[in-house]
């Protein structure tokens, strides 16, 4: 152990409260841990437990009604709260960076690239040539290939990743002793992502800087960080190196959060998700006892009573529980009983035949969907997959009738052409088809209450009598788990997943044949994730509704799908059962996006370089070409490649025969 | 399976809790404080005069007597008690401004969610026939209109509510094309809901606290353009006590030493501005939080 002196950030007994309608809450209660000199610590949560709260202490940027309390945090032993200002404006040019979630709202929008980062260096004492050099370096080391270009940009000109790229070209320009990482991938497709994850481990291999990482993300956490801290409610109730922390969790909040994951293997038909019950409590309520009782399935007497301390499970290793030695045998919440039911694909429900989306943008033509074929069946889930910009949403709002297709494009329901737009629709066909949207905050209407947002679409679309439909709204919220105190209150006074849990029920409101789920799980923590996932396996086995489902997050994709399709610049890539795409051969670009999502760590990994090119100027030949890391020559440059089946139910788009994809793919 | 019930989160009142922030404003308070007084004198009027704002025959043996202990605000040129009739003045401006304002907002809102809604060829036609309108100034639109309508009260309001309307709308459709592209009005349109019912129900309601905020702002300035075309004498008959009125005639006094019978409308003007300003200022920041 090295002394306070010379750790890169030491956080001891911290305590922090906000202002909250003109009451202290306390919002963090007495945390520690610090971050060693070149190490990577991970700070993991759902959201509202203080991770963020703790990187803006560190950095001295709490909002105004936010203060410190008690205990310290130290930078290189330097302690910020007491700092002048201008020492403090030295330490934050000089020894600590920090990268935010969103680099969109990072970077001064109206400030090019180069002076942007030239800044920095103008900063640090650089003449003016000297800082456009070492912007320029900089650039190159974060990967950016044609600094050049780049750097003659405004921010709104580049791509997520690129941005992201570019702020951690700033963060590290003055070689910090510490750079803190918030969420630094969240936003970003799962390909871009380990990109930029990969970056990260090279360039701190590079220059020995230590990190503080936070996320939600376990999988992301577990990847990079050497050490782990998890928090719950403004307190720190387990800490380990990140190997054994995830793999032998000992406190029952790391075991539950782990267990809501879905698991390789685990599909909907095969076993439910385990969730954790009950909700965080709301800032400033200090339980006595441990802050988890109220949810741990572990709980006991003692536990309500006497807080426990940060037991020493080994001598690396700390966990605020009682019972830390039972934690691996919490009870499961969910019985792990799947539906039992694998949907058969024998009656077809929408033909989706030959659809293209052209859209028109300042006399240019993007082509947002180009002749895909589809077949959805009753009581099945086809999952879109496929990084933003595929085509992915256009799909699903061409089925929808919100958008209508281009000329020569079908859409059938039950053999029956659907008209292009929702208003030219039978109204069997309205019913048949719903959606549950990604964000229920701007999905449900906030100015009506939950019994007017369900009771109109009933009567709206069953047009039944005001009895019928009070009857029929019972039984839905009872379907989806709500209960019927909830009825009058509107929807900003509900939690993230009975907000979603609502939007479901709005969805299923008119017995619905098809319901869109577009990323219904990926604005919720995944403890709520688990639930909604849950849910909705239930609801497709006893109503038979089908689903088309939009995810980026593959394990999700894994449970929840019984066919996946697999889209690039609105070409479909590949299709098959779920089995047959997660097992392989795939197409190269599946290979990416399974290679990207954290979860196959270990496996051959490939990775996607540079962006997705235009929709408004596809690459000849095989769209995927500039991008293919398996590409075999001029041919991939100068023909498309035909969808061909490899096996009954599994086409690729691809020039390299399958038996050489098989054989490239194994090792 | 459990029905979640600890997800209630204390029942926030939203509507509650921003009384009690509008309530715990300085500035609003100054601001409704003031209102509430010019209210009272446009409501009570002549029963709370020292004498007769319509004054008397006999008045004309005091005309341009400077304040004193008998006349606070002195008399006017023919002799009439000016604190009289700047408490009577109340009355005609809180009819006509709120009203006229009133009008512009409802029109000025049914236009906003209609080109905010529609978009397209409606919207560009009636957003460049609203620019265009916004190139003349104000006023003078006015004074034509009421120059064609002749002087009445139903006229001004009318009139100074036709010439809102384009400007709140503009406000209006800047807030509606916002929300429509929240996926609540998509869902709207998947139960294939009527324009009509996804603007005026399901948009409307959230759009109501710019709406307010900008009914506030526009109620300045609907005082203010009254006040300028009373002066300008358009508008009301001469002998109604009105602020405006009472500045009109006798601004040319003004040269001679008899301030008063000026200073005291004006000053009743510009409190009464000052007021509404700060009750629209208390809202905007309790809406903007």
């Amino acid at each position: 152990m090295t002394s306070v002196i010379t750790k890169a950030l030491a956080v001891d007994d911290l305590q922090l409260d906000y202002r909250v309608a003109g009451k202290w809450l306390a919002a963090i209660r007495g945390v520690t841990f610090a971050v060693e000199p070149g190490e990577s610590f991970g700070l993991v949560g759902e959201s509202g437990c203080g991770k963020s709260t703790i990187a803006m202490a560190a950095m001295r940027y709490l909002p105004g009604n936010g203060r410190i309390s008690g205990g310290s945090i130290l930078v290189g032993g330097r302690d910020l709260q007491t700092m002048s200002d201008d020492d403090l404006r030295r330490l934050r040019i000089k020894a600590v960076s920090m990268v935010y979630q969103n680099p969109g709202s990072a970077l001064n929008p109206s400030l090019r690239i180069d002076e942007q980062v030239g800044e920095v260096f103008r900063l640090l004492g650089a003449s003016k040539s000297e800082a456009r050099d070492r912007t320029g370096e900089a650039l190159r080391r974060v990967q950016i290939s044609d600094p050049v270009r780049v750097m003659r940009r405004y921010p709104h000109q580049l791509s997520g990743g690129m941005q992201q790229r570019v702020v951690i070209a700033m963060a590290l320009a003055s070689e910090p002793e510490l750079l803190i990482l918030d969420e630094p991938t969240t936003g970003l497709d799962a390909t871009v992502e380990a990109e930029v994850l990969d970056l990260i481990t090279k360039l701190r291999a590079e220059t020995g800087t230590s990190v503080l990482f936070i996320s939600h993300n376990l999988a992301v956490i577990r990847k990079m960080c050497d050490r782990v801290g998890v928090l719950y409610a403004g307190r720190l109730v387990e800490q380990g190196p990140s190997d054994e922390l995830f793999s032998e969790p000992r406190h029952p909040y790391t075991v539950g959060l782990l267990r809501c994951l879905p698991q390789r293997g685990v599909t909907k038909d095969r076993g439910a998700l385990d969730t954790i019950p009950g909700f965080l409590p709301p800032i400033g309520a200090i339980p006595t006892g441990c802050v988890f009782a109220d949810r741990c399935g572990l709980v006991q007497e003692i536990c309500r009573k006497e807080e426990p301390i940060l037991y020493d499970v080994s001598p690396t290793r700390v966990s605020r529980c009682h019972f830390h030695q039972d934690a691996p045998n919490l009870p499961r919440v969910v019985p792990a009983i799947g539906t039992g039911i694998k949907a058969d694909h024998s009656v077809k429900l929408v033909d989706i035949d030959g659809v293209s989306k052209t859209f028109h943008q300042d006399g240019h033509a993007v082509y947002a969907v180009v002749d895909v074929n589809l077949e959805i069946a009753e009581g099945e889930t086809l999952a879109l997959v496929g990084e933003s910009g595929s085509g992915k949403s256009t799909i699903a709002r061409l089925v929808l009738g919100l958008t209508a297709p281009d000329h020569g494009s079908v859409i059938e329901l039950e053999g029956d052409a659907m008209a292009p737009s929702i208003d030219g629709r039978p109204e069997a066909q309205v019913r048949a088809v719903q959606i549950v949207f990604q964000n229920p905050d701007s999905a449900l209407n906030r100015r009506h209450t939950i019994k007017r947002i369900i009771g109109r679409s009933m009567t709206k679309l069953l047009r039944v009598s005001p009895q019928e439909r009070d009857k029929r709204m019972s039984e839905l919220l009872t379907s989806v788990r709500v209960g019927s105190q909830y009825l009058t209150v509107r929807p900003r006074n509900l939690s993230g997943g009975l907000k979603q849990r609502i939007a479901i029920a709005r969805a299923f409101a008119g017995d619905p044949k098809l319901v869109v789920c577009d990323e219904p799980t990926s604005a919720l923590d995944v403890s709520v994730q688990a639930a909604i996932l849950n849910l909705l396996a239930r609801l497709q086995a006893d109503k038979g509704v089908a689903y088309l489902f939009i995810s980026h997050d593959l394990g999700v994709v894994r449970y929840l799908a019984d066919r996946v399709a697999v889209l690039y610049l609105g070409r479909l890539m590949e299709v098959g059962d779920a089995e047959q795409v997660f097992g392989g051969p795939n197409h190269p670009y599946t290979e990416a996006l399974l290679s990207a999502s954290a979860e196959v760590e270990g496996d051959t990994r490939i990775r996607l370089h540079g962006e997705i090119p235009s929709a408004a100027n596809p690459p000849s030949g095989c769209v995927f070409n500039t991008r293919c890391p398996r590409k075999i020559g001029e041919i991939c440059e100068t023909q498309e490649p035909p969808l061909i089946d490899m096996e009954p139910g599994h086409a690729i788009r691809c020039h390299i025969p399958i038996e050489e994809l098989r054989r490239l793919q194994k090792g | 399976m459990v029905t979640d019930s600890t997800d209630l989160k204390a029942p926030d009142d939203l509507r509650r809790r921003r009384l009690g922030l509008l309530f715990r404003s300085r500035t609003f308070l100054v601001g409704a404080a003031i209102v509430t007084f010019w209210l009272l004198c446009a409501i009570l009027g002549e029963l709370i005069t020292p004498y007769d704002p319509a004054g008397t025959a006999a008045d004309i043996l005091r005309k341009n007597l400077p304040p004193s202990a008998t006349n606070w605000f002195g008399t006017d040129q023919i002799g009439r008690d000016v604190f009289s009739r700047v408490i009577a003045g109340a009355r005609s401006i809180l009819i006509i401004a709120p009203a006229a304002t009133l009008l512009g907002t409802v029109l000025g809102t049914a236009l906003g969610l209609i080109t905010g809604y529609a978009r397209g060829i409606l919207d560009d036609i009636i957003s460049r026939a609203i620019d265009a309108f916004l190139s003349i100034p104000l006023v003078i639109t006015a004074m034509v209109a009421l120059a064609a309508l002749g002087p009445s009260t139903l006229g001004l309001i009318i009139v100074i509510g036709l010439v809102f309307t384009p400007v709140i709308s503009r406000t209006v459709r800047a807030a509606v094309l916002a929300e429509r592209e929240l996926e609540y009005v998509a869902a709207a349109r998947l139960r294939r809901e009527a324009s009509a019912h996804i603007m005026f129900v399901e948009i409307l309601p959230n759009v109501m606290g710019p709406i307010l905020v900008e009914f506030t702002v526009r109620l300045g300035y609907a005082i203010f353009t009254v006040i300028t075309l009373s002066f300008l004498g358009l508008g009301l008959s001469p002998s109604t006590p009105d602020w405006g009125i009472a500045i009109f005639q006798h601004y040319a006094l003004l040269n001679g030493g008899i301030w008063w019978p000026v200073l005291f409308p004006a000053l009743a003007i510009a409190s009464l501005v000052v007021a509404v300003n700060l009750v629209s200022d208390g809202i905007a920041a309790v809406f903007e939080q």
